[in-house]
């Protein structure tokens, strides 16, 4: 039985067509496409998709180029001061990273995401990319710093590292333990802070977060768990995924433009 | 003889690895071009150039209108492989849009006067060598109504199926079979 999905005609049994075959001109050079595609350039329409990968490294040089050169230098700056620290004063690394590191990235991811003047606030507005993506974005820039920041002054500090005031150090590891935790944890209040309410009032609280802790080397009274925010556990790192991912579906909602004096100096 | 029959079985083994990997390549250059990527719109160009540019030249009769065809083809395929759902080959999916972007430029212009092609007998040899060959061809062809055309070209320059044909016009294959049968018969008395 023939499968009629290869049924054909043969063109020999067809004598009107016999030479259709012959005399098909060659087909243009690959100048047809070039033509094609200035085409699609000039007249617009839908353009292709833009890979996923090429989309995401166009945005995150765009934002990185918006966002203040003072959030950079100043997270270096910071982190330039606690490596200096450590070398006049060895033996302090562990301390010295676990109460900078936090620091350097709360405060910078606030910086990011939700300053009263944000000078690019209208244009993101009115662009196409959804809150949700710009917040990422700038998330993964400056924390990203942030935590590249602190990995190179581990690498630095840590034959000068000591056993204060965790367990006894067993190398680049126990530096990056003592600060991971709890800067994933601060950055993230700071984060959902910011995009709740505002970026000073999350600087704020993250810098009494903070003081909590230091304080906690004192004799002063203080809450008793905020030596267990200081630690890089599963509860901690859990923590940190729920107020980011809290930040995350809060920036999708609302108003955009919720600041004062957000489109105009008066 | 045995040697012979193995030889033939390989080969035909071969042929249909070889088509079901350029099946899988097509896919993957398509994939690029909706990504974005110029560089395969080119790669995809050289693959299928021959039979599409032999399609559309049979189809339209000129050299002009087909480049200027495959052109329109290459920019819809450019804005809109994404589209591609792999639910065809990628050769039927190219076919359907080439045959889409020929009828756009070619819907509404009525075919030529009974005596036009053989007037052009003034610019050739002589009348013996106009009767055989692809001048003939093309200038019964193209006296064929789009939705005939079509159909006896892909059937007979491009070497397609009744199944494939269907897909690409988006047709039972009863109807290619009928429209094959009425080009016959418009053919037999174009060239009477």
């Amino acid at each position: 039985m023939r499968d009629p999905s290869k049924e054909k005609n043969r063109v020999d049994s067809w004598p009107e067509l016999a030479g259709i075959g012959d005399d098909v001109p060659a087909p243009p050079g690959p100048e047809i496409v070039r033509g094609a595609l200035r085409r699609s350039a000039l007249e617009g329409g839908r353009p292709p998709a833009v890979p996923k990968a090429v989309r995401a490294w166009a945005l995150l040089t765009a934002e990185a180029r918006v966002q203040p050169v003072s959030i950079w230098l100043i997270s270096a700056l910071v982190m330039t001061v606690g490596v200096g620290f450590v070398l006049a004063k060895p033996y302090t690394a562990v301390f010295v990273l676990a109460m900078v590191a936090p620091l350097v990235a709360g405060a910078g991811v606030a910086a990011a995401y939700g300053p009263r003047d944000d000078r690019v606030l209208e244009l993101v507005a009115v662009t196409p990319t959804s809150p949700r993506v710009i917040l990422l974005a700038r998330m993964t820039l400056v924390f990203g710093y942030d935590l590249a920041l602190a990995l190179v002054a581990s690498a630095m500090l840590s034959p000068f590292q000591d056993s204060v005031p965790g367990p006894v150090s067993t190398g680049l590891v126990s530096l990056v333990t003592a600060w991971l935790g709890p800067t994933t944890v601060l950055a993230a209040l700071s984060l959902l802070l910011s995009v709740c309410w505002n970026a000073e009032g999350a600087v704020g609280v993250a810098l009494g977060v903070w003081g909590l802790y230091l304080m906690s080397f004192t004799k002063w009274p203080v809450l008793a768990g905020i030596r267990q925010l200081w630690t890089t556990s599963p509860a901690t790192i859990g923590l940190a995924l729920v107020l980011a991912s809290a930040a995350v579906v809060a920036a999708g909602r609302g108003e955009p433009i919720r600041r004062l004096r957000a489109t105009h100096g008066s | 003889m045995d040697g012979r029959v193995e030889d033939v079985a390989a080969g035909r083994a071969r042929g249909r690895w070889e088509r079901a990997w350029g099946r899988g390549e097509d896919a993957r250059v398509l994939a690029r071009v909706a990504d974005g990527d110029a560089r395969a719109l080119g790669e995809l160009y050289e693959r299928h150039a021959a039979p599409l540019f032999g399609f559309l030249h049979r189809l339209a009769g000129d050299r002009g209108t087909a480049e200027e065809i495959l052109q329109d083809t290459l920019l819809a395929v450019w804005r809109s492989a994404a589209t591609y759902e792999g639910r065809s080959s990628v050769t039927t999916w190219l076919f359907g849009v080439a045959r889409r972007q020929a009828h756009n430029r070619l819907r509404g212009i009525s075919p030529p006067a009974a005596a036009e092609p053989y007037e052009r007998a003034d610019t050739v040899p002589g009348p013996e060598e106009l009767a055989v060959g692809a001048d003939r061809v093309q200038g019964a062809l193209v006296r064929l109504p789009l939705a005939q055309r079509e159909v006896v070209v892909l059937a007979f320059l491009n070497d397609l199926g009744h199944q494939e044909i269907a897909e690409i016009l988006g047709i039972p294959v009863g109807t290619v079979k009928s429209r094959l049968h009425h080009a016959r018969a418009t053919l037999r008395g174009v060239l009477r």
